[in-house]
């Protein structure tokens, strides 16, 4: 990785910032609203640079707060999307996917390559109790909440008490998701490195495999509860083993290809991270594999086995730090405000309930595995924060329940909203208490030096 | 095929040429005025293998846009470069060579759009009130030179002296007349009178666009040191003017030359560091929209509009031949036995591909065919005829020196990168 030399800006600069961040919003809100664009596809281009522009400024003038960038890149994402300026409608959001595959390949790439088969080894046992831990307890707390909560939620008064105990599962196992995005996100803004970052790191990404195995056997179980006339049936859990074996076997396979590459002295990484986070995503999502194990993997398999990967992480970490600009910001445009208006309630009980069930699973899982006292005192913060992976199990309910999973989905966004936004916040402020982060980065004035 | 696929395939292919041209060994195998991307766009479009066709342009749109946008920044950003500035204003003052490069750009202009003119009414496919516009588009497009051809002949054969740096100027003169030239050009409706309140405005919005956001991100960058922020500054910023640009139906490639005028202006330290750190992206940039134009161009749509194509590069031709001795004969200080150097100018070059991609792209059909078309042919004609012209016309005024080519780094003072 680069030698960090440069600080953020400070003093008198902030307000220059603030005079072109509202500079950037007036001019997007005046042409969102008297020059609207019948094109999605070009209204794409002004959208990707208000997200970067303003995303980038607004995350300058939260620094002095110490709040994450990715706050303020969700925060710009909420101004810009539907809810208020309207400078990225639906379809503009639609035409940006292809850029969330790219971030979600290059988020697990380089959360693969963190990732070292020793220091794994070593931490199994940590891993264990505290997966083991998290889901149970999480589960059952926000199970136990949603089944208290049920009467004011509309779309479960026509349920059945097994039913509802159902859903409840269901909910439960969405609240002991992460954010593997978030995560990286934070940890490579800050560039932090030390044992909460590296425990973080381990525990976030595989909890994401430990989530994604629960949510199919649970809705494997609670289908017949749900549906009329349908079955326990072991077709899904095959199908579900056939994934995460694919993806492994996938991801071992893309990352010795990788490796094979860094070897032969290849070059031209943005095209080839490009080339990855599009085609490669497209082939895995084409033969239903999980593309974030993959490239998971890949970049373990990468670390792991070759000698020429530093390179290959600075290029990630690089290109990393600009698509999450977009990829957060797209996120903060989907946040329905509207929806947490009408449920804010009932999405603060939620989050409430899921922050000191977190809390007190981390604490009992870090006793029982005798982690380290920083790890015991701020291995809570990371765990806050859900974004992607919550988002993406709550549009698999609309597809398996069509009955309630819509409502259901809803009710996971506007939770997902406060999570989103004060997880990562928490996480960063556990890093600066810690003393992992750095306050310096990669200089421009570095590439000078590097020419010369 | 899937686009995006699509897409990326074109890119892995330019970025393969581009390593051959550029990488190890092979440096400076590439053609000249790196017309081989064109080649193998063609190679790849519906007259070749058909894995592309015209319609595709309209899926990239916003790729497209984006980079001819960025390309048209960095013209922008060395055209501002003290080097030229000085040799223009202070060390040459007598013999403004970039102003001689805004001349034979209007020059040509005037001449194409007369030519195209008369050979559209002749043909009768297009309303009278439209010819002017497709005249002055194609003027517009075909109004600068290579400057490709000049790193080229640098690199290769060690080319330096007054005449090479004034080629260079010159070149830089017409593109930027070219650049500028499309603010109040795009605002001609092509199928009706355009009232001139209109013209001056949408004229006024890339220039006020570029220009202030220009300044803001100037300022932005004098403070923010880091890369990775500084990248997503200077992208969003770009994005930003393109994309409202766009919008407003003002000239995309105008936002985005002035805005890289305004940063690229000074010695200032950041404004060194963003040279450095934009460098290495103008030829990843530019080779995969080379390959993307000649992928898309289709001459079965344009029809015989071909005719106008033929006649639009002629006239270039007959200006620059007429023009280009004058020009070499200032610079050298002597006019005889100069009388062909006019060939050496006859390549048009990235300016006008980039310019044609635009409208291109926002124009599809007929008329965007033709513009594309028309800038495809010449810089494939001035690739055919201007290398060896611009080396014998160097030759004359004892410019080359071909053992220096191995060792002497292109002067051009954009910092130059093989990645």
């Amino acid at each position: 990785m680069s030698v960090p030399t440069a600080t953020p800006p400070r003093g008198s600069s902030l307000a220059w910032q603030g005079v072109a961040l509202i500079v950037c919003v007036a001019v997007a809100g005046t042409a969102a609203q008297r020059f609207p664009s019948s094109s999605s596809q070009l209204n794409a281009i002004v959208a990707v640079g208000y997200l970067l522009y303003a995303g980038t400024l607004a995350a300058n003038l939260l620094e002095p707060l110490r709040l994450p960038h990715l706050t303020a890149y969700i925060l710009v994402g909420i101004v810009g999307g539907p809810s208020v300026l309207n400078l990225m409608d639906g379809r503009t959001l639609d035409t940006l996917t292809p850029i969330s595959s790219l971030a979600i390949s290059l988020i697990a790439l380089a959360g693969g390559l963190e990732l070292e088969f020793n220091e794994l080894r070593r931490a199994v046992a940590s891993l264990w109790w505290t997966n083991f831990c998290n889901t149970l307890l999480v589960t059952l707390a926000a199970g136990g909440a949603f089944l208290v909560l049920a009467p004011y939620l509309p779309f479960t008064r026509g349920l059945s008490l097994t039913a509802r105990g159902a859903v409840a599962l269901i909910w439960g196992i969405i609240a002991s998701s992460r954010s593997p995005s978030a995560t990286l996100a934070v940890l490579s803004q800050t560039g932090a490195r030390g044992t909460l970052s590296r425990w973080t790191l381990q525990f976030v990404m595989s909890s994401d495999i430990v989530v994604v195995v629960c949510m199919t056997f649970v809705l494997a179980v609670v289908r017949p509860f749900l549906i009329e006339g349908s079955e326990f049936s072991l077709a899904r859990l095959t199908a579900m083993a056939h994934e995460l074996f694919g993806s492994i076997c996938l991801g071992v396979a893309l990352g010795l290809m990788l490796a094979a590459y860094l070897r032969l002295g290849g070059k031209q990484f943005l095209l080839l991270l490009l080339v990855l986070g599009f085609v490669a995503t497209d082939l895995l999502s084409y033969v239903q594999f999980d593309s974030l194990l993959a490239f998971l993997v890949a970049g373990a398999t990468v670390r792991n086995f070759s000698r020429d990967s530093a390179a290959f992480r600075d290029s990630v970490f690089k290109t990393s730090g600009v698509v999450f600009v977009v990829f957060f910001g797209v996120a903060g445009a989907h946040l329905d405000l509207p929806l947490l208006h009408k449920v804010w309630g009932v999405a603060i009980s939620f989050f409430i309930v899921r922050f000191l069930a977190s809390v007190l699973a981390t604490r009992i899982a870090n006793q029982l595995a005798k982690e380290p006292p920083v790890i015991k005192r701020w291995a809570w913060a990371p765990l806050v924060s859900q974004a992607g992976l919550t988002l993406a199990l709550a549009a698999t309910l609309t597809r398996e329940f069509p009955a309630i999973g819509e409502s259901l989905r809803s009710l996971v966004i506007a939770t997902v909203a406060m999570n989103e936004i004060i997880g990562p916040i928490l996480f960063k402020i556990a890093l600066d208490r810690t003393r992992e982060t750095r306050q310096k980065m990669p200089s421009r004035s570095d590439l000078l030096e590097t020419v010369a | 095929m899937n686009p995006v696929w699509l897409l990326l395939t074109l890119l892995v292919i330019a970025a393969i040429g581009n390593r051959i041209k550029r990488g190890g060994r092979l440096r400076g195998f590439g053609l000249p005025s790196g017309s081989e991307s064109l080649l193998v766009g063609l190679m790849l479009g519906p007259h070749g293998l058909g894995l592309v066709h015209s319609s595709d342009l309209q899926s990239f749109r916003p790729v497209v846009l984006s980079a001819v946008g960025w390309l048209a920044f960095i013209v922008g950003t060395r055209l501002a470069q003290p080097s030229y500035l000085q040799y223009e204003l202070k060390k040459k003052a007598s013999s403004p060579f970039a102003l001689f490069g805004v001349l034979l750009g209007a020059l040509s202009l005037v001449a194409v759009a007369t030519a195209s003119y008369l050979t559209l009414g002749a043909l009768g496919q297009v309303a009278q009130q439209a010819r002017w516009v497709v005249g002055g588009i194609l003027g517009l497009v075909l109004a600068g030179c290579a400057q490709q051809l000049v790193d080229w002949v640098r690199q290769r054969y060690g080319a330096s002296g007054t005449v090479t740096d004034a080629l260079q100027s010159v070149a830089l003169g017409g593109g930027t007349f070219a650049l500028l030239g499309m603010a109040p050009l795009v605002a001609l409706d092509l199928g009706g009178a355009t009232s001139p309140r209109r013209i001056l405005i949408v004229a006024l919005v890339p220039i006020v666009l570029g220009g202030s956001f220009g300044l803001i991100v100037r300022g932005l960058l004098r403070a923010e040191a880091r890369i990775a922020e500084s990248w997503a500054l200077l992208l969003g910023s770009l994005l930003f003017i393109v994309g409202l640009a766009q919008r407003l139906g003002a000239s995309v490639v105008t936002g985005a030359f002035v805005a890289g005028w305004i940063l690229g202006r000074g010695r200032a330290p950041h404004v060194r560091e963003m040279r450095a750190m934009i460098a290495p992206a103008e030829s990843s940039v530019l080779l995969p929209v080379l390959v993307i134009a000649g992928a898309t161009v289709d001459v079965d749509l344009a029809g015989r509009l071909v005719a106008v194509a033929v006649v639009a590069v002629a006239a270039r031709v007959a200006v620059h031949l007429l023009c280009g001795p004058l020009i070499v004969g200032l610079a050298a200080g002597k006019l005889g036995g100069l009388y062909k150097s006019g060939l050496a100018l006859v390549s048009s070059g990235e300016v006008a591909v980039i310019i044609a991609m635009a409208y291109a792209t926002l124009h599809t059909g007929r008329i965007g065919q033709l513009v594309l078309l028309t800038s495809i042919a010449s810089a494939l004609l001035g690739e055919v005829i201007a290398p060896s012209a611009l080396k014998r016309t160097l030759a004359n005024v004892g410019e080359l020196r071909p053992d220096l080519r191995s060792s002497q780094p292109p002067p051009a003072p954009l910092i130059r990168s093989n990645s």
